[in-house]
């Protein structure tokens, strides 16, 4: 019995997997490049504190 | 920065407001990462909703649709960006990137306000059950398209290589259209019943 393509329902459900894998392996690329947004944020914060608290103490 | 508030800053960004205060580079990142990922949920949501005939096909739907919504986006982004450098538009690829994720968002966004009725429709009604769960993803598609077409020509607005951008946008979202076509196929069944989507392209455009 044939599918898409012509294929095999074996070849097909191995092409599924296939993706299925690349799909989940970009699921965790995408949460390794939030997670370093987030901790570039935290620290363009820190950077945005203590540049705010210098400015209020050369003003005094 | 509160999950809630990059929702809220999601969603101005989704329907073409500017955010509040300065923007970085980083915070755009997790702006269109936590898009794409909320898009994966919501996908879900409709997945759910669609095979909820039985509870297997519930259940696979679950992380077949996200994973269908997702594997098209990867598939159609790498052209897009290519034309957009080859065409010399004046926006640039991390832009349109997060465009790009922002309709994504928006549009299962629809899918997912949608999913309750079509899961009530598909339990009661034996003529408009699947009509409806197809019309639901074309209204998506719809929106997301005309989402990305209005985020990018905003972008875009008084900068060269305007048409070339446009162009882009187009290229991109007819490969998205054309992977989400061959996925759909692959992943079949999402929908309890058979639709001309089961076959691909091959069954779709059969003469």
């Amino acid at each position: 019995m044939t599918g898409l393509g012509g294929h095999t329902a074996d070849h097909l459900a191995a092409v599924w997997f296939v993706a299925a894998a690349f799909g989940v392996a970009a699921i965790v690329a995408l949460v390794v490049i939030y997670r370093r947004a987030a901790a570039h944020r935290a620290l363009e914060e820190a950077e945005r504190v203590i540049e705010d608290a210098y400015r209020e103490d050369a003003e005094r | 920065m509160e999950p809630r508030s990059q929702f809220a800053q999601l969603m101005t960004l989704t329907v073409g407001g500017e955010l509040a205060e300065p923007s970085s580079r980083a915070q755009h990142t997790m702006l269109s990462v936590l898009a794409i990922l909320a898009s994966l949920a919501l996908s879900s949501m409709w997945g759910v909703g669609a095979g909820s005939s039985s509870a297997a096909l519930s259940i696979a739907n679950a992380y077949k649709v996200p994973l269908v919504v997702l594997l098209s986006a990867l598939t159609a982004l790498p052209a897009g960006v290519v034309a957009l450098r080859l065409t010399g538009a004046g926006l640039a690829a991390r832009e349109l990137a997060s465009a790009f994720a922002t309709s994504i968002f928006g549009g299962t966004l629809v899918l997912a306000t949608l999913a309750p009725l079509v899961a009530i429709y598909y339990h009661t009604s034996s003529a408009a059950g699947v009509p409806l769960a197809l019309g639901s993803v074309f209204i998506a598609l719809a929106t997301a398209s005309m989402l990305f077409g209005r985020a990018v020509a905003r972008r875009v607005a008084g900068r060269p290589g305007r048409r070339a951008s446009l162009l882009a946008v187009g290229i991109l979202v007819a490969l998205f259209l054309a992977a989400l076509l061959q996925y759909v196929a692959l992943a079949s069944p999402i929908i309890g019943d058979v639709t001309p989507f089961n076959g691909g392209f091959d069954q779709v455009f059969a003469r």
